[in-house]
């Protein structure tokens, strides 16, 4: 709880209730704290979430432990490819399928292809992995050294092999992104993990397990890879109806009474009483529809959800409808008009003036030409010098929109950059090599139609501006 | 900036709390109060987080150096992203939630993939660090492509209110305002206000602005410790405002705001060789190469500027779109052809005038005579003409020319020739 929130309640000592529902509520902040806690820890993914037993990927769990069993317990050799899009559950399927064997001893290598970009780093992090969990690779050290070579894939096969002979216990290696290790010189890491698991050449068990959300991964291993793979292919899906997916959230959001909290159960069952009570609410559906047809994404539905549980106190312990609302919209990508409604108004004129030049079929400008647009604009319109620009009233100084010199444009210019408003189209040492600053040319990064409402919904903007703003096509 | 500090507090608190859980990754987009945001950070999270700069720590070593010395560990590998791996995974710490703080996040677009071991760093590691980055930019501009990594929780910091920036610029006035001057210090900050937020909407910018604004604005009052009336106040800012006239503007660029002067300011220490090779360059630069003979020939009459492009709709001029390459040879052969136009009295060098006179010497071999060249050396040396090929080569060198229209026609005018004369596009 932090200060702040603190102090309001002291400010506000819930301004209708009585003394009496005040007591009841301090009551259950011990509750709604273990409450809060687990909750978030799951929406957060420090833990990980409980797979439903009904669902499909059960199914997917199953042959997964299978596979890894395989190899934990009898040595075999194993392979598999998990296949599904983004946020649908691939490492939560591998993580179940790893914990249902987590009374047997082995080693699970995690390896990322966005991460390990290379076979040498990827042997590395092996290294260190089986490092980690008491494995002796000190044979391995002639990895750690830049100046050694692995660039043939016998060289790899011969390190891979070394560091696998370093552990007697069985290894799970799971590849997370396997498209992108499948893109990596001569496939030479699939290659030989692959074939070590094929072969039988390691004593202890060896389960190789790839995910990816690519459905041609397979295609684009070559041949003498392929025809080492298991061609195991598992998938999983996010949930595909409307009632798996509310399921989904209402299992998300339900409480789970912990022993020793005083309350909880009490708690617990106000709380269910309101989720049951949220689920009606057309708004809530609306959120919950929304993240539906748009992602399908548990991943993100988790961040949309953590966001009102973040906010609990004890004063709110039920967060409402709206709150859901709210958190949908501020995960959603930022709209333009929110980053035009506080630029200064010359940095607005000349996005206005870029997206006249763009209506001329020419899409890339220089700052020169901006300004120029800018310049014809504003003389033509204002027909005012700079100096009278601030015109002395009764209630005080007032800016019209003026013919601004080029200096006050050219800081505008360096803004718009600094937001990435105007995207410089030359490399970015183009400046460094001398390249003038007028010329180089740029691109806005902001559609026509998202300029116009922004300017629409500007209100602080002078007429003339406003006008300009709205006479393209 | 209470408002402001309630509205950071409220939207970033909830995430950092002692104890509750925080997310993996939380990116704060903030265009206008980025500063006051930092400041909240550092003040809520526990004094070792690091908060790393990305102007600063440039590239991906740096940014991963800085992490490690703040947590006091060290990796094993050379490669940035398997040094802070080995090296976080090592780390013993003795409390539970951990943070790293990049500012200007955007720029980690280009640490070569050091993003996404950042964001995936708690998968990786097994340990509950939390990446906060702070950006002006929205999320979507470094998102890395194909969603390769996790989307950290996004926070939108809202605009400041312009009452909250008028609270801000009151409460901090400068010390020598006293007690009776304050009511004359609130009528500066109005004028500010009202003057200023439509050319600068950033806070910390505007209080500069008031601070440097505010001894031009009280000079006219000379009895410091008399008290202004409402009425003087008025006066004071009408007088400020007449005499303010582009100090606000200037004070808002990041450029002298007589740039447009110093760059039509003549570059007078060059040789009258040099100068005249500038013009030749601003035209080799800003000419089509095809109008060459037409723009430079000394039979035809001026009328010919009939000729000249007229569908300035089309495309727009060269002068907007920035000087273009030329050759070397082309550039010599102008420079010849310009010497026929150029006053004979205006020429005081016995080389140039000789060059002119003389029809038997005034050959491609005689144009590239040992003071030209070193002339041209000079002008690239000096970067007013920029050599856009690489150094070592010798044949077909290309240049641009790095001079403005003003410098260029200034120029021109000191040799009695108008440069808009030779000038194919004179939009």
């Amino acid at each position: 709880m932090t200060d702040n929130k603190k102090r309001q309640r002291e400010e506000s000592p819930g301004k209708t209730k009585t003394k009496k529902s005040k007591v009841a509520i301090e009551m259950y902040e011990p509750a709604i704290l273990t409450h809060k806690q687990c909750l978030l820890a799951t929406f957060y993914g420090w833990d990980s979430q409980a797979l439903d037993e009904e669902s499909e990927n059960a199914a997917t769990v199953n042959d997964l432990s299978n596979v890894i069993q395989g190899s934990v317990l009898h040595g075999e050799g194993n392979s598999a490819l998990v296949v599904g899009g983004r946020g649908t559950g691939k490492s939560l399927a591998i993580q179940s399928a790893l914990s249902l064997s987590s009374e047997e001893r082995f080693i699970p290598i995690h390896l990322h292809g966005s991460v390990q970009t290379t076979d040498k780093m990827a042997l590395r992090e092996m290294a260190r992995q089986i490092r980690n969990r008491g494995g002796t690779v000190s044979s391995l050290d002639a990895l750690d050294k830049e100046d050694h070579l692995i660039d043939i894939s016998q060289s790899t096969l011969t390190a891979l092999l070394t560091l696998l002979s370093a552990s007697a216990l069985p290894i799970v290696v799971i590849l997370n992104e396997f498209d992108l290790f499948a893109t990596h010189a001569r496939q030479a890491l699939l290659y030989c993990l692959l074939d070590c698991a094929q072969g039988g050449q390691r004593r202890g068990g060896l389960a190789v397990i790839g995910t990816t959300c690519r459905y041609d991964a397979i295609d684009m291993l070559e041949k003498r890879v392929k025809s080492r793979f298991s061609q195991r292919v598992l998938h999983v899906s996010s949930p595909r109806t409307w009632t798996e997916w509310s399921t989904l959230a209402r299992n998300a959001l339900s409480c789970e009474v912990i022993e020793g909290v005083p309350h909880m159960s009490a708690f617990e069952h106000k709380w269910e009483i309101h989720i049951n009570a949220l689920f009606k609410d057309p708004q809530f559906d609306l959120v919950l529809k929304m993240l539906f047809d748009m992602s399908a994404d548990v991943q993100t539905l988790y961040r949309v959800l953590a966001i009102p549980i973040a906010n609990m106190t004890t004063e709110t312990p039920f967060p409402s409808a709206k709150d859901f609302l709210l958190a949908s919209m501020s995960q959603r990508p930022i709209d333009a008009h929110q980053l035009i409604d506080t630029l200064p108004l010359p940095a607005l004129a000349l996005v206005i003036a870029a997206k006249q030049i763009s209506s001329r079929d020419i899409d890339q400008f220089t700052f020169e030409l901006v300004n120029k647009e800018y310049d014809d604009w504003a003389r033509k319109t204002i027909m005012a010098p700079t100096s009278r620009s601030i015109d002395i009233t009764s209630t005080g100084a007032r800016v019209n929109i003026s013919v601004w010199p080029k200096h006050v444009l050219m800081g505008a210019f360096d803004t718009l950059v600094d937001l990435n408003i105007f995207v410089p189209v030359a490399s970015a040492n183009a400046i460094a090599s001398g390249e003038m600053r007028e010329y180089c040319k740029h691109r806005c990064s902001i559609e026509n139609g998202e300029i116009r409402q922004a300017v629409e919904k500007r209100k602080d903007i002078p007429t003339a501006l406003y006008k300009w703003g709205h006479s393209w096509n | 900036m209470e408002q402001q500090r309630k509205a950071i507090a409220s939207k970033i608190g909830l995430f950092l709390e002692e104890d509750i859980p925080s997310p993996q990754s939380i990116f704060i987009q903030d265009s206008q109060s980025i500063d006051f945001t930092i400041e909240f950070l550092r003040d809520t999270l526990p004094s070792q987080t690091p908060f790393i700069s990305t102007s600063e720590a440039y590239n991906a070593r740096l940014v991963v150096e800085r992490i490690l010395t703040a947590y006091n560990v060290d990796g094993a590998s050379t490669n940035p992203v398997e040094r802070l791996i080995d090296g976080l995974s090592n780390f013993q710490g003795d409390f539970t939630k951990r943070y790293i703080v990049i500012t200007e996040a955007h720029r980690l677009k280009n640490y070569d993939n050091l993003l996404i071991p950042l964001l995936r760093l708690p998968e990786i590691i097994q340990l509950p660090f939390t990446l906060i980055m702070t950006s002006k930019q929205p999320f979507t501009t470094l998102r890395p492509t194909n969603g390769l990594s996790p989307d950290p929780i996004l926070v939108n910091i809202p605009p400041v209110s312009s009452k909250d920036i008028y609270d801000y610029l009151i409460q901090n006035c400068p010390s020598d305002v006293g007690e009776n001057l304050h009511s004359t210090y609130q009528a500066l900050c109005n004028f500010i206000m009202s003057s200023t937020t439509a050319l600068n909407t950033q806070p910390k910018e505007l209080l500069k602005i008031t601070r440097r604004a505010w001894p031009k604005f009280i000079e006219p009052w000379t009895e410091r410790d008399a008290r202004p009336t409402m009425r003087d106040n008025e006066l004071l800012t009408l007088t400020f405002a007449r005499a303010s006239r582009g100090i606000i503007q200037s004070i808002n660029s990041n450029l002298p705001d007589n740039m447009d002067l110093l760059q039509a300011s003549l570059p007078t220490d060059l040789t009258r060789c040099a100068q005249l090779l500038l013009i030749a360059s601003y035209l080799a630069s800003y000419n089509p190469p095809k109008q060459d003979v037409q723009m430079l020939s000394i039979s035809l009459d001026k009328q010919k500027l009939v000729h000249r492009r007229k569908d300035a709709k089309s495309r727009p001029a060269q002068q907007l779109l920035g000087p273009k390459n030329f050759s070397f040879d082309r550039w010599l052969h102008i420079y010849g052809a310009l010497l026929h136009f150029i006053n004979d009295t205006s020429l005081t060098a016995y080389s140039l005038t000789n060059l002119k006179n003389d029809h038997r010497v005034f050959t491609d071999n005689e144009l590239g005579q040992v003071d030209v060249l070193q002339n041209i050396s000079h002008l690239t040396r000096i970067k007013m003409v920029q050599r856009t090929c690489p150094y070592e080569r010798l044949d077909g060198m290309t240049f641009k020319c790095a001079i403005g229209y003003h410098v260029a026609s200034n120029l021109a005018n000191s040799f009695g020739v108008k440069l808009h004369e030779f000038l194919w596009d004179i939009s």
